[in-house]
């Protein structure tokens, strides 16, 4: 069923979208929230060791959803685990992405308000980027596959110059002592350096549409590590650029990074509308895949069709993205739609997996 | 399935109309004025209108400021900037309360410089007078901070209108180059990161001289209280950056004792290692200075220039020079200010993290108690194009 | 018979009708009844030989049948020819025998026979055959094979295609050799039936393309397909997109090294211009001067003209996004400059852009029309004059003037003229984008296009083919031109049936 010509995606389409994914609100605020937990300089570590679980926890995915060839996850959990469990969970599953789209939605509005386009309702820029969204999505995984393959080079090259740049105010003894206080700081932020690497749960999706479903978990390690060296390199230069303090102190501490430097006589003296360019994008492409993970997890569990699935979606994601009040809820809502993908991404799967080479098993012996 | 199409297009044709219908932010360029200097003092009128304690002066670009840049031969009695003056308890109040005077709204974006009197850093913490700089979108993290020693508000008026004085004070600090004098530019973003983990720092001193700007010293900030404590002079700060090996540039010059005649030593290259002890409760330091450069001007014995003997005389001499007036610089900061702006901390957090984490919490009284020793070492490379 | 009533199209003329007898003076009568309405259908009678008595007539149209060859070929080789009775070969092979005319075929019925003569063959009637030569006797309106006017390059043939069909297939087969090089021909329009040759190399090309294009030009229902254009826009995927997804070219290099890419070529009698199907982006944004310059040259100026796509659709949105929405986001003394110069501008940033813009265009659109010595000085007069007095006015700002200059300046940049215009066309989009939404328009606007060209495919291909896969092949003739023995293999995004070029 999800197999026509034109479904299919390559290994390589694979990869993208799933660093497309996971980089999203994650690169702005990382450095604050694993610098306050961690408490010191060795933020890094804590990035390596949540991209070591990511990849764990997304190899699981894989291999589950390797299984079952051409069919998701929504597809397939019946037949794991039973009408009622499947069911739930994949309701659950349906029910996250719609709250972490809705999420990144806000933070996007939340940004671009503060930096870009102050007067502008939050409302406005929201359903704008909703419009675009959909156009998207209503296409199916092909085009959002090569547009991400668009995307990612834009980011990758811009990311780059936005980065070596800001070499100009980097201090490197800011990232220093290594280790001093012991490696017991490093775990308080492992939590919060993992949940930035949210994203290995689409593999429980797209595996069914690619053309080699035995390179899953060769796609999950290589979009997991490019995505970590995003964040490694976002968590260095914003420490050594800022300092622990400073970034601790700043909301935003990416932005706060390039907007510390100045090029003068360069055409663009000020690099920030570079980055909240690419930012914005990478937030595109988080809330599509998420939209069309929700509708096409609706689309198989009820069996119908999956367009009228995406379009109703919308509002209620419209509706989710305007709940918090502030700022602060904003977060909030962020802090718990990861701890609920702890659970659901980390140990369920897992069950899944234990489960169905159970079933194998017997139906081997029969 | 066709009708849900026909909404969908509806809704999208209503939304595209709404939207076209406001543009919220739009705000023309023109019709904005750009602030580019800030100047904070006490507020001693006693008039009954102006009230707080804040007295904020804004600085602000004229439209004809552009005739600096085009073909225009300027008429030089037009100045391109507006200074405005208002009152108010806090920073963000009495800015807002020039609203009332103005038809353009100003823009932070392209704020060069803070200045911030020293009557006003004596009574106020930095973080307090900072606040709204460090929290407005607007405001970039790279404006400059300094003090004034005297009303801040002086150093916005110069003698030649065409030179526009946020413009100017920037200007100066790029100056590194050429003067050891000159600390490291204090950013908005520097200064927040060390406000907020309560270090002590120095913030330059701008003054203005005859209608004219001159960088003189340095204020002390204490960590702590984040309130100024003192003031250095030029020759203190000279030290300050001798003893941080932060400076690009500069000369130094000195008496040759036995003609009393002055020796000058350009700075090409300084670098400075610090290196911490702990034993104990005890905190010492050990400051290394390296230094390359070139004499550039010997009026002393000018036919031994080339002398390998005079030469090493000359370097032994700068050192003692450069080593006394490091001394002294940090006796001064030690002892009368007890305040470590001299960035001891970051080496002891990095080399003694442990140790740095009991002391931190009142590390500037400790830091007063430190024993610090230091030796200088300077390599002359060349002697211009003079030879004897 | 043929007798036309208002608004009654004439029966197709495949439909037999009115066959020929031959009985001489019948078919002959029916023949003059034929060409009451048709005055520039003549009929030349004579007499087969030198004395046979053989009556025969010629039926020709004027200017569309060659007189000389008429004359020569037809009606003085069977005067002279020798018809005496008494062979027991037949009259029609005789006939045949002693005419040097190398195209005939055979009819048998009037109304076919007016068909094709209306086209310009020439049909010869003679007493005792039955049925009717057709006698191809073209004259062809020969124009030059210049180089075309909008197409020129610096280095490469100075040839074009002319509105003569053999003529166009003709260059294609000079191109060499090439066994492969297959020429179908087909008919289109229902009231004026045209030519039109679909070319393709067989053994490059993916059947079941060459079979889609052959199945869409069969399914074209017009009354008349006056140019090229027609088929272009009956046979393409997508008629809303603002983007062309088939190439009309009219030189032959082109065309040729489209076929070698295992594309396919549409030529229509009548026009010059050739289209190329599946087009994709990267078609647009080539010359063949790419690769007839050596390989650094030729990346550079590649490079140059992606540079001028991007300033072309996207210079005046920034503009207006920036002075409008982020004062804050461009360098201070640019913002002084800015400010000073926009003092009097009574007007928001994007209607100032709007103005200036639909000026250009409409000086183009007039430059256009205007006889020829007067076009090109009004042009430019126009720009620099108007663009002058819009500031003085105080009207425009003058680095608006700049701006809208360089983007004019870049869409010009661009090798085809119509994917300059539907940048022309999303440039105006795309202001709009900014002056609502600032910087966020645009990057919305920059993805919403991105998506569209995306989800677009022409014949089957991905029209945005090498921008999107990461098949390194295709990278090598995108932005970049690799050096000519590096291009080992064709394009992977058409699926050639062979991979490798021969050479």
């Amino acid at each position: 069923m999800n197999s026509g010509s034109n479904n299919q995606i390559s290994t390589q389409q694979a990869v993208v979208i799933l660093i497309n994914y996971i980089l999203a609100a994650g690169i702005l605020t990382l450095p604050r929230t694993s610098a306050e937990k961690v408490g010191t300089p060795d933020v890094w570590l804590a990035v390596l060791i949540g991209g070591a679980i990511a990849i764990a926890a997304g190899s699981v995915m894989a291999k589950l959803s390797e299984r079952y060839p051409g069919r998701t996850f929504f597809e397939y959990s019946t037949a794991v685990a039973g009408k009622w469990i499947g069911g739930i969970v994949s309701l659950a599953m349906i029910v996250y992405f719609i709250a972490i789209s809705a999420f990144e939605v806000r933070t996007m509005a939340e940004v671009t308000c503060f930096f870009l386009l102050e007067g502008t309702p939050n409302w406005a820029i929201v359903i704008a980027f909703m419009w675009i969204g959909i156009y998207l999505v209503a296409g199916g995984i092909d085009p959002i596959a090569r547009l991400f393959e668009i995307i990612l080079p834009i980011t990758i090259i811009i990311f780059a110059i936005v980065t070596l740049l800001s070499m100009r105010i980097f201090d490197f003894e800011r990232l220093r002592p290594v280790l001093g206080l012991g490696f017991s700081p490093v775990w308080k932020g492992v939590k919060t350096t993992t949940l930035a690497f949210l994203g290995p749960e689409i593999m429980l999706i797209i595996t069914a549409f690619m053309k080699r479903p035995a390179s899953a978990i060769k796609v999950v390690v290589s979009g997991v590590s490019i995505a970590a060296a995003f964040y490694l390199a976002t968590v260095i230069l914003v420490i050594g650029g800022l300092s622990l303090d400073g970034a601790r102190a700043s909301t935003w501490p990416t932005i706060d990074l390039i907007r510390s430097f100045e090029l003068q006589g360069l055409l663009l003296e000020r690099f920030d509308s570079l980055l909240l360019t690419i930012w914005i994008m990478q937030i595109f492409s988080t809330f599509t895949v998420t939209l069309y993970a929700a509708a096409k997890g609706a689309s198989d569990l009820f069996k119908r069709g999956f367009k009228p699935f995406a379009y109703c979606f919308l509002p209620i994601i419209f509706l989710c993205a305007m709940l918090p009040k502030n700022i602060n809820e904003t977060f909030q809502m962020g802090d718990q739609i990861g701890h609920v993908a702890l659970v659901l991404f980390g140990v369920v799967p897992l069950l899944f997996l234990v489960l169905s080479f159970l079933r194998r098993k017997r139906r081997g012996r029969r | 399935m066709k009708l849900c199409r026909y909404a969908a297009l509806l809704a999208l044709g209503l939304t595209a109309a709404l939207m076209l219908s406001g543009c919220w932010s739009s705000k023309e360029i023109d019709r904005l004025s750009v602030l580019i200097g800030v100047a904070l003092d006490h507020n001693e009128s006693k008039n009954a209108s102006s009230e707080g304690r804040l007295a904020v002066t804004i600085q602000t670009l004229t439209t004809g400021a552009s005739a600096l840049n085009s073909q225009s031969q300027g008429q030089s009695s037009v100045r391109p900037y507006i200074n405005m003056l208002a009152t108010g308890n806090s920073v963000y109040e009495a800015i807002r309360e020039m609203s009332l005077r103005t038809d353009k709204p100003p823009i932070g974006h392209h704020l060069k410089a803070i200045v911030v009197s020293a009557e006003v850093a004596r009574r106020n913490s930095l973080e307090n007078l900072l606040d709204f700089f460090m929290r407005d979108n607007d405001i970039r993290p790279g404006s400059l901070v300094f003090v004034s020693n005297g009303r801040a508000n002086r150093v916005f008026e110069l003698k030649r209108s065409e030179e526009i004085p946020s413009f100017h004070m920037a200007g100066i600090t790029e100056n590194r180059y050429r003067t050891s004098k000159i600390l490291p530019p204090t950013t908005l973003g520097k200064i927040k990161g060390d406000i907020k983990a309560g270090a002590s720092l120095l913030l330059p001193n701008i003054i203005s001289q005859d209608g004219k700007l001159r960088l003189s010293g340095a204020g002390v900030i204490r960590g702590k209280t984040k309130k100024l404590v003192g003031l250095l002079t030029e020759e203190e700060v000279l030290g300050v950056v001798w003893m941080t090996g932060s400076g690009k540039g500069g000369v130094m010059s000195a008496i040759d004792p036995s003609t009393k005649r002055p020796v000058v030593y350009e700075v090409n290259s300084m670098d400075s290692t610090i290196r911490s002890f702990v034993s104990g409760d005890r905190v010492s330091f050990k400051v290394s200075i390296r230094s390359i450069g070139r004499v550039m001007e010997n009026w002393s014995r000018p036919e031994e220039s080339s002398n390998q003997q005079f030469l090493d005389y000359q370097t032994r001499l700068f050192e003692r020079k450069i080593g006394d007036l490091v001394d002294r610089t940090i006796e001064k900061i030690q002892r009368e200010y007890k305040t470590d702006v001299l960035g001891f901390r970051d080496r002891l957090r990095i080399e003694h993290p442990r140790a740095w984490e009991r002391f931190k919490s009142d590390w500037d009284d400790r830091f007063a108690q430190a024993d610090i020793s230091t030796d200088v070492k300077i390599r002359i490379e060349d002697y211009g194009l003079v030879v004897e | 018979m043929f007798n036309p009533s208002i608004g009654e199209a004439p029966p197709s003329e495949d439909e037999a009708g009115d066959p020929l007898t031959g009985k001489f003076d019948e078919d002959m009568a029916v023949f003059e009844q034929w060409i009451e309405n048709y005055d520039d259908v003549g009929i030349r009678n004579f007499e087969l030989g030198v004395d046979s008595g053989i009556r025969a007539a010629v039926v020709y149209a004027e200017g569309l049948s060659d007189r000389n060859v008429l004359d020569r070929q037809v009606l003085q080789a069977l005067m002279n020819a020798d018809f005496d009775a008494g062979s027991d070969v037949p009259l029609a092979d005789r006939v045949l025998r002693q005419m040097p005319v190398l195209k005939t075929k055979e009819c048998d019925s009037v109304r076919q026979a007016m068909g094709q003569v209306l086209i310009g063959w020439a049909a010869l009637i003679v007493d005792g055959v039955q049925g009717a030569f057709m006698l191809g006797v073209f004259k062809g309106v020969p124009r030059q094979m210049d180089e075309p006017e909008s197409e020129g390059l610096i280095r490469g043939a100075r040839v074009g295609f002319n509105e003569n069909l053999h003529d166009n297939t003709a260059i294609l087969r000079r191109f060499g050799e090439n066994q492969s090089l297959f020429i179908l021909k087909m008919k289109v329009g229902r009231r004026a039936k045209r030519n039109v040759a679909i070319a393709y190399i067989e053994d490059v090309a993916k059947p079941e393309l060459v079979e889609e294009v052959k199945s869409r030009i069969s399914r074209i229902d017009l009354d008349s397909v006056l140019e090229s254009g027609y088929i272009e826009q009956m046979i393409e995927d997508s008629t809303l997109s603002p983007f062309p997804q088939i190439q009309s070219t009219e030189r032959p290099d082109r065309v040729f090294g489209a076929l070698l890419e295992g594309r396919v070529a549409i030529l229509l009698a009548g026009t010059p211009f050739a289209l190329i199907v599946p087009a994709t982006l990267s078609m647009f944004l080539q010359s063949p001067e790419d690769y007839f310059e050596r390989w650094l040259p030729g990346t550079m100026f590649r490079l140059l003209r992606f540079f001028a796509l991007m300033v072309s659709l996207l210079a005046p949105s920034l503009y207006i996004s920036f002075i409008s929405f982020h004062p804050g986001l461009i360098p201070t003394k640019l913002a002084m400059s800015i400010i000073g110069s926009r003092v009097n501008v009574p007007f928001t940033a994007l209607v100032e852009a709007l103005i200036l813009e639909v000026s250009i265009e409409l000086l183009r659109e007039a430059g256009l029309r205007l006889p020829k010595p007067i076009g090109p000085a009004m042009g430019i007069v126009g720009g620099l004059v108007i663009g002058e007095a819009a500031v003085q006015a105080g009207i425009v700002s003058p680095i608006l003037v700049i701006v809208i200059a360089v983007t004019a300046i870049s869409s010009f940049a661009i090798p085809h003229y119509n994917i300059g215009l539907s940048f022309r066309m999303l440039r105006f989009v795309s202001m709009f984008c900014a002056g609502v939404f600032g910087l966020f328009g645009v990057i919305l606007f920059f993805l919403a296009l991105c998506i569209h060209l995306v989800n677009l495919r022409s014949f089957g291909v991905p029209y945005a083919g090498p921008l999107v896969s990461y098949q390194f092949e295709d990278w090598k003739d995108f932005l970049i031109r690799v050096p000519l023995a590096a291009m080992k293999r064709r394009p992977k995004m058409l699926k050639p049936k062979q991979p490798i070029r021969k050479g």
